[in-house]
């Protein structure tokens, strides 16, 4: 059912989804910059 | 996904029926079980049939669970804020908790729920930031969606589904055979014109009813509408990702369910560091770890998905930071393979194998005024779903 079928407990995405969004953006681009210097080494 | 149904109920030591959904990795058909939670006929009661003891006590519960809880009152403020899930939630929490209840005591909570909700109407209209049209909407118990005012916190919607259920145990008392369960599902209702699912096991196979309940007539183009939203239902994908985001619910920083939510985003984190890191896991691996491995989970999926568009888009600039185009394609190629996957998810459709027949059922209160079969399972289709007593 959906999101929702039977079985899944749903939660509720605890924040408007554009700021989570902005928040996963801003944490992407920091895991991105980390990522690119352990490669480099 | 194969998703199927399959229903067990032990009699003897009363335990509550139980819907599982196996459900089967495409790829390496892995078999996994859900249970469903289930409001079972054997809990309901019919006020008619119950002692003056029984009925009070069950008045004293549904009241202490319903007057004064902030939590629905949060759902209430949510709905005076126009959120069109809220409406549906709201209902279906204290239809299950009134399901019991004389048609006089459901009219006495909910009044006295709105009361409480009034009585803190200071304290809400701050927190929640109202307007001056959504006090008024806290006064009355209305919200406006789609510039169509309703009343949320009108019985009438939760008194016609207790009638309905309480017509179906009729009903089904009278086919000992049948194990039915009821089923309320706040999205359902929000998206897809259904109140209620009842499904039960009859000797020839598992029946499920998607329902609409009005508490006035329909007009015909309605009930017409109706059918083809359930059609589309069950036609539909498995997970809707949509549905799920515009469920949110604003809750404080420093909430368990904020923690609980931004450390799934941790977790993601730290596997996606991982896998592009280098060999140490594979796509396989992550959705596995994730729980992810041929099964939708609506959260993990939003989380994943939101973190490649972030990846995508961060990795536009990735060229100018000195990675080899070794380096840069194996990221990217990770990227595109975990899309891939979870597009494979994505675009699951539901498996109907294991349920014999599904109807979109209208009713006004106890009334069906319409029955259609929506869904018909044919073959070995039929054999798929089987209960254990």
């Amino acid at each position: 059912m959906e999101i929702h079928r039977p079985g899944e407990e749903v939660k509720k995405l605890p924040e408007d989804p554009k700021k989570i969004r902005a928040i996963i953006t801003g944490r992407a681009k920091a895991l991105l910059a980390k990522l690119v210097q352990k490669i480099k080494k | 996904m194969n998703e199927g149904f399959k229903i067990t109920e032990d009699i003897k030591q009363e335990k509550l029926p139980q819907i599982k959904i196996p459900t089967e990795d495409p790829t390496t058909h892995e078999k996994k079980d859900r249970a469903l939670s289930a409001i079972p006929y054997s809990t309901i009661k019919v006020p008619e049939k119950m002692t003056g003891r029984e009925k009070h006590d069950m008045f004293e519960a549904a009241y202490a669970k319903i007057v004064g809880n902030e939590k629905l009152e949060k759902i209430a403020m949510r709905a005076i804020k126009g959120d069109r899930g809220a409406f549906p939630e709201i209902i279906n929490r204290m239809t299950e908790l009134c399901l019991t209840l004389s048609e006089e005591e459901i009219d006495s909570i909910v009044r006295k729920f709105h009361e409480t909700l009034r009585s803190k109407e200071s304290v809400y209209a701050t927190t929640f930031d109202l307007n001056r049209e959504q006090i008024m909407h806290l006064r009355n118990g209305t919200q406006v969606i789609n510039e169509r005012r309703r009343d949320f916190l009108n019985p009438i919607g939760i008194k016609s589904v207790a009638r309905f259920v309480r017509s179906r145990l009729m009903l089904h008392a009278e086919k000992p055979e049948t194990i039915p369960a009821f089923y309320f599902e706040n999205y359902l209702d929000a998206e897809h014109n259904i109140d209620l699912i009842e499904m039960f096991e009859r000797p020839e196979g598992v029946v499920m009813n998607l329902v609409q309940i009005k508490s006035r007539e329909y007009a015909p183009q309605d009930i017409k509408r109706n059918i083809e939203i359930h059609k589309r239902w069950v036609m539909g994908h498995a997970v809707n990702l949509s549905v799920y985001e515009r469920s949110f619910e604003v809750e404080p920083e420093d909430s368990d369910r904020y923690k609980e939510f931004f450390s799934e985003v941790s977790h993601v984190e730290d596997l996606l560091v991982e896998m592009l890191i280098g060999e140490a896991i594979t796509t396989d691996m992550l959705f596995e770890k994730l729980g992810l491995k041929g099964v939708s989970h609506a959260e993990r999926m939003w989380i994943l998905s939101t973190y490649i568009d972030a990846i995508k888009e961060a990795l536009v600039h990735i060229e100018d930071v000195g990675l080899t185009e070794e380096q840069s394609n194996h990221i990217q190629k990770v990227v595109s393979d975990i899309e891939m996957k979870l597009q494979a998810i994505h675009t699951q459709k539901k498996d109907l194998k294991g349920v014999t027949e599904i109807h979109s059922i209208c009713t006004v209160a106890d009334k069906i005024v319409s029955d259609t079969v929506i869904f018909k399972a044919e073959g070995v289709d039929r054999k798929a779903v089987y209960v254990k007593r």
